[in-house]
């Protein structure tokens, strides 16, 4: 297969290392608990350096080996999670720890936008996990050229629209998923693993309907 | 970073684009060369008439101690001269799905022309601390050897949930030695396959090898609809790439026969009602696949296992009976298509159980191993010659 053949075919992924799968699973699931964490903290009224040290104890506890762990029983049910996830919880304890300013995704248009490319991305997933597709679009997530062209969608907003990078916060999140999964093929070498997982998606659905249901409260009010 | 050109803003993305194309493209490993199969699985295909095999010798494969359950075995062609001409992996427990469940293997002896006692080569509760994370369940193992002579075990580890929750574990040989006391394995990964927490892809049959010495594996995917997928490894091992052999939504555990270097059918148990053995079919070596109508030979919802021992000498052993698996016959074809019967390897009353075949040619032999019961396995040996 010649070099320009290679990079518009799935057939050679890059597949990361087990070592570096083993640290993803720590390393992701544990700031995932982080997160989930803080959030429980701040759910439940606890001062906030109660839920810093909630936050740090399940952030330790993922990274212990063994049944006893988080980890074990959350890689055996869902394996890693994506780098998308991964990144948008870390970005979120960072925020919440240095009170840093939040970056603000432009025109509300642009944030639907993305919440419905997250939706219809993971509906065309499943319906492809079923093999409901004509298409194996998983398979194409092996491919070389496919993280070039989402770099290029996801730098859609900035293109047309313009403006301090900081408006565009999920296009620099999704560039930045991209790039792990590129130099280091995390979760698995496939690039929807990377920007989306199955319970990221959930999340998004649900997201989605409460914001069609509070905009069509809005309108009838 | 405030760009006013749109034009500007046009061509830094590009670059980002490329870029990453670039990246991508340096740590991309060489990809694979076009698929060809080696159709021929006997040094000379010429001197054996697959109408005139014959049952030479058959028995019981040896069971680990205090194992109340056997089922899946697959057979490995070991190195021509040395002391094993055959390894086969089974799993082995106290009933199948169970906790204890374990890969289990034995070698037949070239000198005392018998199977060696069984050896452990793979348990959950390892394999669990190997990879990072639990193992619920053990089940099928697949063999393969590779172009630098070491074994490749993949093998079905459940997550939560059963069957239907399995990923397929792809594991290597560890030790230096092909000998069955030292023969240990370590995982390469969990091969990613679906998008939804990487359930539920499982493997059976056996792979069919390539002219490059990669292989090509097939797999099912079985969680409500069931559709049969092939995947592609090269000389080492390494995992190049998967294709959905069907359309259809009920065929699984397909094997694959070859009959020329691009053209290969693919066999498949059908789960659905009054199923007869289901048919695909490729033309370019594994790249597009088709359906074909199904053989007029019944399938109850059981594994079959083929290969072709030459271009037009194809075997499949397949339970026959309607509704049960209490018979397990040997059929031949040339073409694919037509099948008329060989041998009947097992047969009993209508609750027995004769399944999940495999087979593999060795000292110039057809070997078969089936499942009796699911409580042990059995083998029988072909050679060549007798009278059709």
């Amino acid at each position: 297969m010649n070099a320009v053949a290679s990079l518009f075919s799935a057939d050679n992924p890059s597949l990361p290392a087990l070592g570096l799968v083993q640290l993803w699973l720590h390393l992701g699931w544990g700031t995932l608990l982080a997160w989930l964490g803080v959030r429980v903290g701040t759910r439940l009224g606890l001062r906030p350096r109660a839920t810093w040290v909630l936050a740090s104890a399940l952030m330790v506890w993922a990274w212990l080996p063994g049944p006893y762990a988080p980890v074990h029983w959350l890689g055996l049910a869902f394996q890693g999670p994506s780098v998308m996830a991964v990144l948008l919880c870390a970005v979120d304890l960072v925020w919440r720890r240095t009170s840093l300013g939040r970056f603000r995704e432009g025109p509300s248009f642009w944030s639907g936008a993305w919440l419905a490319a997250g939706v219809l991305l993971g509906w065309a997933l499943l319906l492809d996990t079923l093999a409901l597709l004509p298409v194996s679009l998983y398979a194409w997530g092996f491919n070389a050229a496919v993280p070039a062209l989402l770099v290029l969608l996801a730098l859609l907003p900035w293109v047309l629209q313009g403006g301090p990078v900081r408006q565009h916060s999920t296009s620099v999140l999704v560039i930045a998923v991209l790039a792990v999964c590129v130099a280091l093929h995390l979760p698995t070498g496939n690039v929807w693993d990377a920007l989306l997982d199955p319970w990221l998606w959930l999340y998004l659905n649900v997201r989605g309907i409460r914001t069609i249901i509070v905009k069509q409260r809005s309108i009838s009010s | 970073m405030l760009i006013r050109s749109r034009l500007l803003r046009l061509l830094c993305a590009l670059v980002l684009a490329v870029l990453a194309m670039a990246v991508g493209w340096v740590l991309r490993p060489a990809g694979p060369v076009p698929a060809r199969a080696v159709v021929e699985a006997v040094a000379d295909p010429v001197a054996v008439d697959v109408t005139r095999l014959h049952k030479v010798a058959q028995g019981d494969l040896p069971m680990p101690a205090g194992a109340a359950a056997a089922h899946a075995s697959s057979l490995l062609v070991m190195p021509p001269g040395g002391p094993s001409a055959l390894t086969v992996f089974w799993f082995s427990g106290e009933r199948e799905s169970g906790p204890g469940v374990q890969i289990a293997a034995s070698q037949w002896d070239r000198s005392m022309q018998a199977w060696s006692a069984p050896h452990i080569v793979a348990n959950r509760h390892v394999l669990g601390a190997q990879l990072g994370h639990g193992v619920r369940r053990l089940g099928n193992p697949v063999a393969w050897m590779d172009a630098d002579g070491r074994i490749h075990l993949f093998v079905v580890a459940t997550g939560w949930g059963g069957w239907a929750a399995s990923r397929i574990l792809h594991l290597r040989q560890s030790s230096h030695s092909l000998n069955l006391d030292a023969l240990e394995f370590a995982p390469v990964r969990v091969l990613p396959l679906s998008w939804l927490w990487n359930t539920s892809h499982l493997v059976r049959n056996a792979p069919l090898p390539l002219a490059d010495g990669g292989m090509v594996l097939p797999v099912h995917f079985e969680l409500g609809w069931k559709y049969p997928v092939a995947l592609r490894f090269d000389a080492q091992g390494d995992f190049k790439g998967m294709v959905r052999m069907s359309a259809r939504k009920h065929l699984l555990q397909p094997t694959l026969l070859a009959q020329s270097p691009d053209h290969w059918i693919g066999l498949l148990r059908d789960e659905s009602a009054n199923g007869k053995v289901g048919a695909v079919a490729t033309d370019d070596g594994g790249q597009h696949w088709r359906d074909l109508p199904d053989l007029a030979l019944d399938n109850p919802d059981a594994s079959v296992g083929g290969m072709a021992l030459g271009a037009g000498q194809l075997v499949l052993a397949h339970n026959s009976s309607p509704g049960s698996r209490a018979r397990l016959d040997l059929s031949h074809s040339s073409d694919g298509v037509h099948w008329s019967l060989l041998a009947t390897l097992a047969s009993g009353a209508p609750m027995d159980e004769f399944s999940y075949p495999s087979m593999a040619w060795a000292d110039n032999s057809l070997w078969i191993s089936y499942t009796v019961d699911r409580q042990r396995l059995a083998w029988q040996r072909f050679a060549p010659g007798g009278s059709p």
